[in-house]
């Protein structure tokens, strides 16, 4: 089953129809869960899988009882070692491969997600000595159906707190109309749009490894990102909008990317929960150790840089289990402490008056954005390439083909992001109900004849991988 | 709920809207009758794959007995209704079968041609005829993982998907025979639920396969960037291709059943069980059906029956395992290998546009008395 599909729909209807008949107590405790392993059933490519998922939980569940019961630092970083071991086995990563039976543990969907989820749970109870979750609340958090293929990513503070109001929720119109409204643009963002850059992406993509085009290389750099975003939201949008149907209130992943003028604004505005889970967790944690180990006031500024390089590196190393996603943390990890570096430099040099007013001109603003996404789009090629390709790009492009490349490409974003900057403001406008249930039914009848006309073959989330 | 039902009176106006623009541009869909695929000119397989499963439905809708044709691009052409009708004016063929198909996509088709019933009374006296030849028993896995006839993206995919199984994904449960709507929902709802999709037909064939692809074909991808101001301002355009004479007959077919050859892939000569036995299956479940089943094995020139190293082995396969259709009488068979001569083919295995009421007249008149009997409305 995939979340885009007729089966989804049947699955969805069916769990609100048991969460609204259910007496409201069994609703937290037994419906959700229940609805939980239907959809893990459905959506993993195996019942090995889901088997496997279940046994990562139990292995949770016993970690907080550890840590709950052994609070001391040294247990606490075995107990966080071992889940991430295990994560590591499971994920198949090729540096674990001289683990036992590495490579023939089940393949899972969603698995990055779960340890993102238990860390922070693991981490919150060893410092909040009340939070003791049971296994169920454990299982619902770390598999939560809505968020289990690619997120949000939620704390489970805000998780429980929300599913302990399950018994007593009862869907306003309001509440109902807004879920419809933004699952219906889902569907339109994922099934017509992602649908269509996804193509001229791959079409792009072929191109560019068949010769040295940069053209193409850069047209295929923007497509990805393009493509990944209306995958990516449009996904976001169907799985916050079918949880507030079951009294969830997931958290915002996206918040006007385009409108990013640099490195670290983007990922503040991209996939907003992964980074500031990245900033509360790593980050922070990491520039705490640096700033304890070196106290000095004059490294302050180094202790942000190698913060910013080790937690965006650790961000590219999250995504996937290949050689090529260490690549993509460190480009990650280079262009957020580049831009940290420049941070600091330019308000030193100019003071933070002229740096404003500099900030404030079109033109630098433009630019600005511009080299922003140059190098998103750049960082992002081993999400889509592999090493082996990337290889044969950099030996057959060689520096010049490359830099060319990039060049058409910041050209390009430097005549187009305006546009879509502008528009990115003031979309999507607040409409009243009629006009949005027009809308809304316009891209429903959109969905029926794109998909009619122009059939896709395959179409898993990209996120989904992850 | 309201804004529900507004929302769904929404989708309905614009989906009436498209209708609308669409037919008031390019007329409104009609489907063929008697039913037949073929397409003028021959586009894709693709385009004829969606005619099958978008006409075969109204098969159903036949007054009289119906002989239905079930094979590759020879029984289309060598079929046609038309020249059937004219060796036999009270008959009444449907044609539809798709070129490059194989056994497995033979019965995709039959699945969508007969989901809707036929009248009880017109199934007795109705007749499919499949219409076999060697290239038809290529495996699934060459013949739909070949980049030759398969689209680059369907190969990425590890899945196989026939041309029909392909357009199936245009509605995928509807069209597609697999879905599990297709299987429980009733004849007539499937039916109802292709025929929501028949408006789209005529624009479907200008479309490009994904409106990306208009992107795409620019040259401007594959430009130099330092030359990029040439190919702006150059107004030189590119001369018109040479003529190329038309190649003799025999040199054109040899190079196309050298083709043949390769397309049946490795090791020459050795035709797997896999497409033998869904062949088998396939009569049986026609049979299920009620109907008669003609199996033909379709005309080839004498040259290429002796020189293709598949068509004996081919002929022995076949005959052992139409001998057990035979003896319970399930099937009639009908050998037209040598029934055409070398002069009635355009090329290795097509007839050329005269030959092909003779190919209609070779397969009428070797009909056994029960079939042309009921076609011809008797008993």
């Amino acid at each position: 089953m995939t979340i885009t599909s007729w089966s989804f729909i049947a699955f969805l209807a069916v769990s609100i129809l048991a969460f609204s008949l259910a007496p409201g107590r069994w609703r937290a405790n037994y419906v959700f869960p229940v609805t939980t392993i239907v959809f893990m059933l459905l959506v993993m490519p195996s019942l090995a899988a889901s088997l496997a998922v279940l046994g990562y939980v139990l292995l949770l569940w016993l970690a907080t009882i550890a840590i709950s019961k052994w609070p001391m630092r040294p247990v606490r970083t075995i107990v966080l070692s071992v889940v991430l071991i295990v994560f590591g086995w499971m994920k198949a990563y090729d540096f674990l491969a001289f683990l036992p039976l590495s490579g023939q543990v089940p393949v899972t969907i969603g698995l990055s997600y779960m340890l993102i989820r238990s860390m922070q749970l693991l981490v919150d109870i060893a410092d909040t000595p009340s939070l003791r979750p049971n296994f169920v609340q454990i299982f619902s958090f770390t598999t939560s159906w809505p968020s289990l293929i690619a997120g949000p990513i939620q704390r489970y503070q805000d998780f429980n707190g929300q599913v302990s109001t399950m018994e007593s929720f009862r869907p306003s119109t309001e509440v109902v109309f807004s879920a419809m409204m933004r699952m219906v643009k889902g569907f339109f963002f994922v099934l017509v749009l992602a649908d269509a850059t996804k193509h001229v992406w791959l079409g792009l993509q072929d191109i560019s490894l068949a010769g040295a085009y940069p053209i193409a290389l850069a047209g295929a750099q923007a497509a990805f990102l393009i493509h990944l975003f209306f995958d990516f939201s449009g996904y976001m949008h169907i799985v916050i909008g079918a949880a507030q149907l079951f009294g969830l209130q997931l958290p915002e992943n996206f918040e006007r990317p385009w409108q990013s003028k640099s490195f670290l604004e983007f990922w503040g505005r991209w996939h907003m929960t992964m980074s500031n889970w990245f900033k509360t967790y790593v980050f922070n944690a990491v520039l705490m150790v640096l700033v304890k180990r070196w106290p000095s006031a004059k490294l302050s500024d180094l202790h942000g840089v190698v913060a910013f390089f080790l937690t965006f590196f650790l961000v590219g190393l999250w995504h996937g289990t290949t050689w090529a996603f260490v690549l993509c943390g460190f480009l990650l990890g280079i262009g957020a402490s580049a831009n940290q570096v420049y941070r600091n430099g330019i308000r030193r040099k100019l003071g933070k008056k002229r740096l404003e007013m500099l900030a404030g001109r079109k033109l630098y603003s433009i630019a600005a954005a511009a080299l922003t996404f140059t190098y998103i789009c750049f960082s992002v090629i081993p999400l889509w390439l592999s090493i082996a390709q990337i290889r044969n790009v950099v030996i057959s492009y060689k520096l010049s083909g490359l830099i060319a490349a990039e060049v058409a490409l910041f050209v390009f974003l430097l005549v187009t992001l305006p546009g879509v900057q502008r528009l990115s403001r003031s979309w999507p406008p607040s409409l009243p109900r009629l006009q949005a249930a027009m809308v809304a039914g316009f891209q429903c009848a959109a969905i029926d004849a794109y998909v009619f006309l122009f059939p896709a073959i395959g179409g898993a989330f990209f996120y989904e991988q992850f | 709920m309201r804004y529900f039902g507004l929302t769904a009176l929404f989708t309905v106006l614009a989906s009436f809207l498209l209708q609308a623009v669409i037919v008031s541009t390019y007329g409104w869909p009609s489907v063929p009758w008697p039913v037949e695929v073929l397409s003028h000119p021959r586009v894709s397989f693709a385009e004829e794959a969606r005619r099958a499963i978008f006409y075969s439905p109204g098969l159903s809708k036949s007054k009289q007995p119906i002989i239905v044709i079930a094979g590759a691009s020879a029984a289309q052409e060598g079929f046609q209704p038309r020249s059937m009708q004219a060796v036999m004016p009270d008959l009444l063929t449907h044609n539809i079968s798709v070129g490059g198909a194989n056994i497995s996509e033979v019965a995709q088709l039959i699945e969508h041609a007969f989901k809707s019933k036929l009248d009880p009374e017109l199934t007795n006296n109705s007749a499919l005829v499949l219409a076999l030849s060697y290239a038809m028993f290529v495996p699934d896995q060459k013949r739909w993982r070949d980049p030759i006839f398969v689209p680059p993206e369907a190969i990425k995919q590890n899945e196989i998907h026939t041309d029909v199984a392909r357009e199936a994904l245009r509605c995928p449960h509807a069209c597609n025979s697999g879905s599990y709507f297709f299987r429980t929902a009733p004849g007539w709802l499937v039916t109802l639920a292709k025929e929501r999709y028949l408006f789209f037909q005529p624009i479907v064939r200008h479309l490009p396969a994904h409106p990306g692809d208009l992107l795409l074909r620019k040259s401007v991808w594959k430009q130099d960037l330092l030359q990029l101001h040439k190919a702006f301002s150059s107004t030189k355009k590119p001369s018109a291709a040479p003529v190329v004479p038309q190649e003799p007959y025999l040199v054109l077919a040899h190079r196309q059943m050298d083709f043949l050859t390769d397309y049946m892939g490795q090791p020459r000569g050795v035709l797997h069980d896999e497409q033998f036995d869904k062949l088998d299956a396939l009569i049986d479940t026609v049979r299920a059906l009620g109907l008669r089943v003609v199996v033909v094995d379709m005309p080839l020139p004498s040259w290429h029956r002796e020189k293709s190293p598949f068509f004996a082995p081919y002929q022995t396969k076949l005959q052992a395992r139409m001998e057990k259709h035979l003896q319970d009488g399930s099937i009639i068979f009908v050998d037209l290998t040598a029934a055409i001569p070398d002069d009635g083919f355009r090329d290795s295995v097509h007839p050329n546009a005269d030959a092909a009421v003779h190919w209609a007249g070779a397969l009428i008149n070797r009909l056994p008395h029960p079939v042309s009997q009921a076609v011809k409305g008797g008993d």
